[in-house]
């Protein structure tokens, strides 16, 4: 048996590469008997005789079916190359550049938009809110108008003066009871109410129609200082006609020449 | 190669008309399956295909395709495990068919019988070390490229396989006494 030692040697003796001085050592090593020829003979005739082993070749369908792949990945090379071309062309200078500016564009309307969405639905929240308080007053000023008693109606009247833009309603409710309530202290609360809401061209006639219906001397006096402080010059002859009445309040007759004075100057 | 890597396809024809052969001749002493053997080659050039952009024009490219022609083979090996990879399949019928008209081709055609068995019997890594040199003509630096070992352990594996299907022939033979 050849020893371990030797593999180089025989090796390089079985697959021809074998170099001129490797020769001379392996004769050497065979004179001396440290390795057997027949041992190394027996080796190198089955390296040999392998190549007389049955072989086999490849079908055509080795062939076919390389090619077949080769046409897939060249089909899926050149759709990958046409969107990285595509891509190219999309992502010049002057695009980037274009695109560029109106992502940014986008971006601040974005932040815009979200920054001040919340403000916005706060604000309309409270304008909503407002909206309802003012529609809740308003149902309970009307309801406590028609209330028997004086201090409830009276309540009804300063309920008005907090709703800050009166409709029609009010306004007709808040003339109704100056012209018709029985209580003098409502009657004044509800001229004190109407010219809060003098800006309603409907509360200012009502105030200036009102003077000739109104009998009692307070009442008179209260709508003098009304027209004054509204500078109602409308009021003028209103106010006139009542001066004319004989039955007048001496004190009242003072104020509404006062008055009448104070509105044609 | 390295057209192919720059995305020249077609190259890749080239390569498979020069490489195909011998690859399948590889996998087919390893399986002695003409269709597994087929697969193989075509998963070599499937590999190509997905790695082409690692190549690297450092070593042969021989060495590089049976690089993947050997980690192939072994994750073959690997799946199908619980089958016998070497299936023992060798077309002895057609051997024996043939009008065997003297004696010495008779005890030739035993002869070879009893070396394919022995070989077949070899440990997959002797086997693969084997082949490579003796029928695909590497040297054995190649070889050591290959398999990722060192030449000397090239050596030793083909003085041992040799040495093992020797005492596997002289078994089959005592045993047919």
């Amino acid at each position: 048996m050849i020893e371990e030692q030797y593999i180089d040697l025989v090796t390089a003796y079985l697959d021809g590469s074998i170099t001129q001085e490797q020769r001379v050592l392996l004769d050497e090593l065979i004179d001396e008997g440290d390795i057997d020829i027949l041992d190394i003979k027996q080796m190198e005739k089955l390296y040999n005789q392998l190549g007389q082993l049955q072989d086999s070749q490849p079908t055509n369908q080795l062939r076919d079916n390389f090619y077949a792949m080769l046409e897939n990945e060249r089909q899926a090379s050149q759709k990958a190359s046409k969107i990285i071309t595509r891509l190219t062309r999309f992502f010049t200078v002057r695009r980037i550049q274009f695109w560029g500016a109106a992502a940014a564009i986008f971006l601040v309307g974005m932040l815009a938009g979200n920054l001040l969405t919340p403000f916005r639905n706060y604000r309309h929240q409270m304008n909503h809110l407002s909206s309802q308080v003012s529609k809740m007053r308003e149902v309970m000023m009307l309801n406590l108008l028609d209330a028997s008693s004086p201090s409830d109606r009276l309540k009804a009247v300063n309920i008005s003066t907090d709703i800050k833009s009166a409709d029609d309603q009010v306004i007709e409710a808040l003339l109704k009871t100056l012209n018709n309530d029985p209580n003098v202290n409502v009657r004044l609360a509800s001229i004190e109410a109407l010219v809060r809401h003098a800006n309603n061209p409907k509360a200012r006639q009502g105030l200036v129609e009102a003077i000739s219906k109104q009998t009692s001397p307070q009442i008179q006096v209260a709508l003098a200082d009304a027209m004054e402080a509204l500078q109602e010059k409308k009021s003028i002859d209103d106010l006139e006609k009542l001066l004319h009445q004989k039955q007048l309040d001496s004190n009242v007759r003072d104020k509404l020449q006062h008055t009448i004075a104070a509105l044609k100057s | 190669m390295l057209k192919v890597k720059d995305g020249d396809l077609d190259k890749l024809g080239l390569l498979f008309e020069r490489y195909h052969r011998r690859l399948y001749h590889f996998f087919y002493r390893l399986t002695h399956r003409r269709d597994v053997s087929e697969d193989l080659v075509q998963g070599v050039f499937e590999r190509i295909l997905k790695y082409r952009n690692t190549y690297t024009d450092n070593g042969s490219f021989a060495t590089w395709i049976f690089q993947i022609a050997r980690n192939l083979h072994i994750d073959h090996y690997r799946e199908h495990k619980k089958e016998k990879q070497t299936d023992h399949f060798t077309d002895w019928e057609q051997l024996e068919g043939t009008n065997l008209e003297s004696e010495q081709e008779q005890q030739e055609s035993e002869e070879l019988k009893l070396l394919q068995q022995a070989m077949d019997e070899l440990e997959d890594t002797k086997k693969q070390t084997l082949i490579l040199s003796r029928y695909q003509g590497f040297k054995y630096k190649e070889i050591a490229d290959i398999m990722d070992c060192t030449e000397s352990a090239v050596k030793v594996r083909i003085y041992r396989a040799i040495r093992e299907m020797e005492a596997h022939i002289n078994k089959l033979k005592r045993d047919q006494l």
